[in-house]
């Protein structure tokens, strides 16, 4: 099974607008979801302004909120079987 | 920390566009950013733009560093420019105000009936009350509200659970009861009492109270490249700027900035941990009690509802303070900043700091003034510490998570006789003082913070506290080590 990779930026910016909402459902993920996805951080995706920026698989999530950021992660899952 | 609600992102984005303005010289052009921010797509929780913006115009007049509780209806960009010229803050202000208009006037009532009563026979919640403030009106219990003393009893006897007890969330978060529903029901901040703890600002779901900011004058003294500006910043810094962020590129980042200085004051916290250390020992002689002195608001509880303990403070200056005074030695012209996640702190530093610090900053108005200044800390090239840099130990840093001090002082050959105890949460310090005062529980040192969690918990924080006690425990097991 090809794993999902999820990079939630945590640079300043994305930080200030609220990155940790995403960290927080990240690391709570259900198992079913865990085994399938691992998740890290990259320092800034360039879109400061637009943030919080998360990149899942090849796709540049802005303006990420926990719930949207969950959705894609299964949109992919599900575009990758 | 506060929860991530759209809210707390919607106060992160007026401190960073003001803090924007203010860097540019451009807060002149103040007037428009209501509208900017709400064609920015500000608009989706309140009922129309227009209440949208006239609750951002308070949002607004916060961050410069106004108050709100006045009716006046000046412009913001003449506010600005008065704040400019004032250049000090004005401390005398109430630091914590609601925002009436974005007050929702949640209902008052306690207790309240629901569709879920059935009439039943029991009627256990008639039977249990014990002011007969119950009766049943059109095959419902109907509660007497003269009457009704808010105990919960009839909530807790009804067996389909139809009796709710809620209450607003300002109020229950206020454990020193400082709130209460005022004129058109709007929460009102009895100032007597607040002890600026900051629960509230957290608590309200609509956002609605909030807190004056010192950011203007912190940008006017790193924009002026004639005086030297130090950052004091405090132990709970740990993690407070996501997992990219240690302290080396805090540090870096600060001086980019502006600040000449970076001085993590858990070098004071050291010099505290060892001298309320030789305090205890000397109370327990004495047979007196001891309490920390570093949290203000657990000190601004004591002054305001245990006056008879106010002698077990300890007489030691708060970690922030000693800090302020070893940089100022050395730096004797220096201005200085104390970045924490607290808000209490600003009233210390008022009060108790004699004109050592210039101004009090929380984390999160710092990483807005960051990004504001396109300063991204987690690209930062880490600074590097330079011979015989002094360096806080793992005691002094541990100050800042609820049971830090405690170890500190209670030292790690902690006497088999003390009788310590810690306790966070305004609340729990309140049961636990009202217990000594009566008697009831002795100590020879008591722990009090504030915030759950300790300073950790604190309003200004970023991360929440199980991230930021993680950071913490990585930063001084390094030190344990012996890695810097
Ligand atoms: S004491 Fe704390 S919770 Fe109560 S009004 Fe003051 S800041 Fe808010
Ligand atoms: S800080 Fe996240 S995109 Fe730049």
């Amino acid at each position: 099974m090809a794993i999902l990779m999820v990079s939630v930026c945590a640079g300043t910016s994305c930080h200030l607008l609220g990155n940790q909402a995403i960290v927080d459902v990240l690391e709570n993920m259900p198992p079913s979801l865990q085994k399938q996805v691992k998740f890290g951080y990259t320092s800034c995706l360039g879109d400061c302004g637009e943030g919080p920026c998360v990149t899942i698989g090849d796709k540049v999530l802005k303006h990420a909120s926990p719930e949207r950021v969950l959705d894609m992660i299964k949109e992919e899952l599900a575009a990758k079987k | 920390m506060n929860s991530l609600s759209e809210i707390t992102v919607i106060k992160r984005k007026v401190l960073k566009e003001v803090a924007t303005l203010a860097w540019a010289d451009r807060l002149g052009e103040i007037d428009a950013l209501p509208k900017q921010l709400t064609k920015e797509g500000i608009t989706n929780y309140r009922c129309c733009e227009y209440r949208e913006r006239a609750i951002l115009v308070d949002r607004i007049k916060l961050a410069l560093g106004a108050t709100i509780d006045g009716e006046d209806e000046e412009r913001l960009s003449s506010i600005a420019e008065e704040k400019i010229a004032q250049q000090e803050t004005d401390n005398e202000q109430p630091l914590i105000s609601v925002l009436a208009k974005a007050c929702d006037r949640c209902p008052i009532d306690k207790m309240v009936v629901t569709n879920a009563c059935r009439n039943c026979v029991a009627h256990n919640c008639r039977n249990v009350c014990p002011r007969d403030a119950i009766t049943i009106v059109n095959q419902r219990a109907y509660i007497n509200r003269e009457r009704c003393v808010e105990c919960g009893l009839c909530a807790k006897a009804c067996r389909f659970s139809a009796i709710l007890m809620i209450e607003r969330p300002c109020t229950r978060a206020c454990a020193v009861g400082a709130l209460q529903p005022g004129a058109n029901k709007i929460t009102e901040i009895d100032h007597e009492k607040c002890v600026e703890c900051g629960a509230c600002i957290e608590a309200c779901p609509f956002g609605a109270i909030s807190e004056r900011s010192e950011l203007l004058s912190v940008i006017a003294l790193l924009k002026d490249k004639d005086v030297s500006t130090q950052a004091l910043v405090a132990p709970a810094v740990a993690g407070q700027f996501g997992p990219m962020v240690d302290w080396p590129r805090v540090v870096s980042g600060l001086k980019k900035l502006g600040f000449s200085g970076v001085v993590p004051v858990a070098l004071g916290a050291d010099v505290v941990g060892k001298a309320e250390g030789e305090e205890l020992a000397e109370r327990k002689q004495e047979g007196k009690i001891l309490f920390n002195s570093c949290c203000p608001s657990f000190k601004n509880l004591i002054r305001q509802k245990f006056p008879s303990l106010a002698h077990a403070v300890s007489g030691t200056k708060s970690p922030m303070l000693v800090t302020a005074e070893l940089v100022r030695e050395a730096a004797p012209t220096a201005k200085l900043v104390f970045i924490g996640p607290c808000l209490a702190k600003k009233g210390e530093a008022k009060h108790e700091g004699n004109g050592l610090i210039d101004a009090v900053l929380t984390f999160e108005e710092l990483t807005a003034m960051l990004v504001s200044a396109n300063i991204n800390l987690a690209e930062c090239e880490p600074a590097v510490s330079s011979e015989g840099e002094p360096m806080p130990s793992a005691r002094g840093l541990n100050f800042a998570k609820a049971g830090g001090v405690l170890a500190a002082v209670t030292g790690t050959d902690r006497d088999e006789e003390t009788k310590a105890i810690a306790v966070a949460g305004l609340g729990n310090c309140q049961d636990l003082l009202a217990k000594i005062a009566r008697g009831t529980e002795t100590y020879d040192f008591v722990e009090g913070m504030g915030c759950e969690g300790g300073c950790i918990g604190g309003p200004g924080t970023l991360v929440n506290t199980k991230a930021a006690v993680r950071a913490l425990q990585k930063t001084t097991e390094k030190k344990k080590k012996g890695v810097a």
